[in-house]
């Protein structure tokens, strides 16, 4: 029986020893990123990793639910990515001086717009970088439109737009759809508060604006599409997938849409969803409304290791390369974030995207607040109910502001 | 306390599972319950004490997640008991080719991956989908099946209740095999009719098993996720479970949904506890 315990005890205490003996393992860098196929991002941290002599791990975010979750278990297992590039919504929360690298320190900022960029500077330190930026408008069926006689001009009030919308009905069709299953893609319909000129958040992001005249009149004017038949009244169980088929389909004229969008058109043809993309036009929502822009943003963790930071730092510049930058740009149809790229997207949908946004300006979403995870996650649980008639657009307006404010505290 | 001699070795067979289970359950659950007294989003921690606690339970979301937690309990409990031991019983007076059939037949659901049968119902909850196909034939106006509260919360108990119940009858099926076929003799004898047999003889021979499963169906019960995770229903359809996921994964707040997991430990302990009390 001694003998045994002593087995055990040996079995035990043997792999702890074994494990701390084991020599410390070259430094390997990791980059947390949604999967990018075709992008030449992936050449270029091959690049890094040769001209560097570092091992360089690609790991693919979880995005499907549209949160941080990947990230968050590295974190809480104690192995942050050296780099995490996404969506602004998703990555604004680690880009805070605890946990965010100074760039500033490392990368020569002169090559790039520092535009939008300036968000993300905290006491005198850059904390991230931008991708380029695709910049949403208004995405108009021209067969549709002109199937019922109807044109769109470039610039157009909300009376206008309704009127559209009451031809389109007569016609059966519905001017544009909605959704509220979820969270996701949730940028298509919060663009209609810059139509009504609704601040969301004051200059300091510590209160919520949302519950104004104006946001009222947004909330009324979205109740209205429904209650009119503007648009489905399915809407509060319809997610961003149903709403992107429904309008590559034809039977929603208009809808919000980014230009990287009409790859998923490719999809839906391919499984015999539709025939074929519809003609299109891109203008502006209504009222002339400040665009919305859905950047991407790459933040560097901060390591204690002073070697680690110089070479993820040395990584993002590979990443934010110019070479990567025109890929984005003439693919994508995006806003370039370098001095030296010069290329555009090579369509008259990305030069009416760029007028109109050159124009009426940027509307802030507030992507960049570290909780805008949590606030986007409390509109879509009101809207369908207001879209069921449980809840009247004051209540849900009201609501929405309380439980944006009590986050932002 | 003296243990025995056997104890000892007892223990020592014992000491790697419960290594395990400290590992996987003991310290986790330590690790939950200090996180619920924080408030966290894995970059920033600020101590709360009981304050996510008193949030949570002055919440009316929460107290309608509480009750769909219940309701969901209710429905799906009747429904992974009643209707399996309902197709035990009467497969049993069937012939054993047929009831290895029958078990066969109704355990097909479960080999089945959930979540591609929770996109298959997605499809036919869908408002253009097969359901309002159906009840339009009726002259019943379309539904939006996951759209209302309890439209929702019988949408997902359909799903489950067709996926799961297989697992159920076989277990009905493995029990009634086991009853003596001196009691059915007996019982004709006595001149019992089939119902009589059934009822009598039969479902009170397997009652532990049949409070296995009910107790197995109210913890299931509360744990249900990723039926509501590829289904979507509204958000007034949530159970806790899905609750706990939203809050501290979509959301990011995980010393909120430490919390609420906590409650919903606290629920299932109460089960177990019940159950045990309810046997004696």
């Amino acid at each position: 029986m001694k003998r045994l315990w002593i087995l055990v005890a040996l079995c035990l205490v043997v792999p702890f020893i074994l494990i701390a003996s084991e020599r410390v393992e070259d430094m390997v860098l990791t980059v947390l990123m949604s999967p990018e196929p075709r992008n030449p991002v992936h050449e270029m941290i091959g690049q890094f990793a040769e001209d560097y002599d570092v091992e360089v791990e690609i790991i693919d975010a979880d995005i499907t639910t549209g949160s941080t979750i990947t990230i968050d278990t590295m974190i809480a297992a104690g192995e942050p990515p050296d780099v995490y590039m996404d969506y602004l919504a998703r990555t604004g929360k680690f880009i805070t001086p605890e946990y965010a690298l100074p760039l500033n320190d490392y990368i020569n900022l002169d090559v790039y717009n520092m535009v939008m960029e300036q968000q993300f500077v905290r006491d005198g330190n850059l904390y991230a970088l931008l991708r380029p930026a695709g910049i949403m408008g208004l995405f108009v069926n021209l067969d549709v439109m002109e199937t019922v006689g109807l044109r769109i001009p470039d610039s157009y009030s909300i009376d206008d737009y309704l009127a559209a919308a009451e031809v389109l009905k007569q016609h059966g069709k519905y001017m544009t759809c909605l959704f509220a299953a979820n969270q996701s893609g949730d940028y298509f319909y919060m663009q209609y508060f810059a139509s009504f000129g609704a601040d969301l958040f004051n200059d300091d992001y510590t209160e919520s604006l949302a519950d104004s005249p104006e946001g009222l009149a947004t909330m009324r004017f979205l109740d209205m599409l429904i209650e009119k038949g503007y648009a489905p009244k399915e809407s509060a169980v319809y997610s961003d997938d149903d709403y992107l088929v429904e309008l590559f389909k034809g039977n929603c004229a208009v809808g919000g849409l980014f230009i990287g969008h009409l790859a998923i058109a490719d999809s839906m043809i391919e499984q015999g969803v539709i025939d074929k993309l519809p003609r299109y036009k891109f203008v502006s929502f209504p009222n002339d409304a400040p665009a919305v822009a859905m950047p991407h943003a790459v933040v560097g963790h901060r390591s204690e290791d002073k070697k680690r930071n110089e070479l993820t730092a040395a990584l993002i510049e590979y990443i934010t390369s110019r070479k990567v930058e025109e890929w984005m740009v003439t693919q994508n149809g995006v806003f370039p974030t370098r001095k030296d790229v010069t290329v555009e997207y090579p369509g008259q949908d990305w030069a009416d995207i760029k007028a109109f946004s050159s124009r009426n300006g940027i509307y802030d979403l507030g992507l960049a607040h570290p909780k805008f995870g949590e606030i986007r996650q409390q509109m879509f649980p009101l809207l369908q109910q207001m879209y069921q008639g449980k809840l009247d657009p004051q209540g849900a307006i009201r609501m929405y502001d309380e439980r944006v404010t009590d986050i932002l505290k | 306390m003296k243990l025995s001699r056997g104890t000892g070795g007892g223990l020592f067979l014992l000491l790697p599972a419960l290594a395990l289970f400290a590992l996987f359950t003991v310290v986790p659950l330590v690790y939950v319950v200090r996180l619920s007294l924080y408030e966290s989003n894995m970059l920033m921690v600020t101590f709360r004490g009981l304050g996510n606690y008193w949030r949570i339970f002055t919440d009316d979301d929460f107290r309608r997640t509480i009750e769909n937690s219940l309701i969901y309990m209710g429905i799906l409990t009747a429904g992974w008991t009643l209707i399996p031991l309902f197709v035990a019983l009467m497969a049993s007076d069937l012939s054993k080719l047929l009831q290895a059939y029958t078990r066969f037949v109704f355990y097909i659901p479960v080999f089945a991956s959930g979540v591609i049968i929770s996109i298959v119902w997605l499809y036919i909850f869908h408002p253009a989908g097969l359901a309002n196909w159906i009840i339009k034939g009726f002259g019943i106006e379309r539904q939006l099946w996951l759209g209302q509260r309890f439209l929702a919360i019988g949408a997902v108990c359909t799903v489950l209740i067709a996926t799961v119940l297989g697992f159920n009858v076989a277990i009905f099926m493995a029990s009634i095999l086991s009853v003596s076929p001196q009691l059915y003799d007996a019982a004709k004898i006595d001149g019992a009719s089939r119902l009589q047999i059934k009822m009598r003889i039969i479902f009170p021979s397997i009652l532990p098993s049949f409070f296995f499963v009910v107790l197995v169906a109210m913890i299931g019960s509360l744990q249900i996720w990723e039926t509501i995770f590829v289904m979507s229903p509204t958000v007034q359809s949530y159970n806790l479970m899905f609750d706990v996921f939203s809050t501290a994964f979509e959301s990011g707040r995980y010393g909120m949904g430490a919390a609420k997991t906590i409650v919903l430990v606290i629920m299932v302990a109460a089960l177990t506890y019940g159950k045990r009390r309810l046997e004696r």
